[in-house]
């Protein structure tokens, strides 16, 4: 177990392998769904939108795992404290996300969405290889 | 939002897709494994280990969130609650998983000594999110693969 996002954990999630961000509930469940993700130097990032229930849920929860699977026997999990959650050069950040996901700039905005960039420093870093 | 396996949720459940298992733990972060995964019908069920720390995890949490990608733009996520939880018929049930994900006859990761689980949820809340016929439109909905 580390903390430190590095060597073939930090590799799978540099590449374009979509991930579940698992995000406690107030209820003691968990929400999960699927997401972009990208490392931000040593921490995680996720983008979403103002007006959808799991950036709520991610404030109010300060906290998110995410996984992400390079193969189903290697694949690597990262439970992270919510950093940062700006609206500044969160478009651009979709815009880097798509480019990585699908080869283009972001072309699901719809008029008068504001975007949300979410920075998670890992706590815990779950790197899995069964080969 | 649905609490029953129908249609295409199910089907995602019987093909042979990786699961990713979500579970609370005590100290209020969120564990989480991929995992094969199955359905009796009604409820999802999943095999582990006694040795396994999900395995813990998951009998105090009493839930877990249970997520499938059938494609990055249809997935099911069934947030659903240990029904129940049982060595009994779980070597059986390891083999079977191993039937349906990799075609063998028996489970071939085997420990000598292991002692298998298997864990039945009953989905309380199933979210099936399909952007795969028109991703612009749906891209407003709540939790859409594309961000």
């Amino acid at each position: 177990m580390a903390d430190k996002l590095e060597g073939r954990a930090k590799e799978i999630l540099e590449e374009p392998h979509y991930a579940v961000v698992s995000i406690p509930r107030d209820d003691g469940s968990v929400q999960a769904i699927v997401a972009w993700v990208h490392p931000d130097g040593d921490n995680l990032a996720v983008n979403s939108a103002e007006g959808r229930a799991w950036p709520a849920n991610l404030r109010r929860a300060g906290k998110a795992t995410i996984t992400s699977m390079a193969t189903p026997y290697e694949w690597v999990s990262v439970a992270g404290t919510l950093e940062d959650d700006t609206h500044e050069g969160a478009e651009q950040h979709i815009n880097e996300l798509a480019h990585k996901y699908i080869g283009t700039d972001y072309p699901y905005l719809q008029p008068g969405e504001q975007r949300i960039k979410f920075t998670l420093r890992p706590d815990r870093v779950t790197y899995v290889n069964q080969g | 939002m649905a609490d029953k396996l129908e249609g295409r949720v199910r089907e995602i459940f019987e093909d042979k897709l990786y699961a990713v298992v979500a579970v609370p733990r005590s100290d209020g972060t969120v564990q989480s494994v991929v995992s094969w995964v199955d359905t009796d019908g009604d409820n999802l069920t999943v095999n582990t280990a006694e040795a396994h720390g999900w395995a813990r995890n998951m009998r105090r949490a009493g839930t877990a969130t249970i997520t499938v990608m059938a494609h990055p733009y249809e997935w099911v996520t069934v947030v659903g609650r240990v029904e129940s939880d049982t060595h009994e018929g779980a070597d059986e049930q390891i083999d079977a998983l191993a039937k349906k994900y990799l075609g063998a006859d028996s489970y071939p990761f085997r420990k000598p000594g292991e002692q298998r689980i298997t864990f039945t949820l009953r989905p309380e809340r199933i979210t099936y999110v399909n952007h795969r016929a028109d991703p612009v439109r749906d891209a407003v909905a709540d939790g859409p693969a594309a961000g």
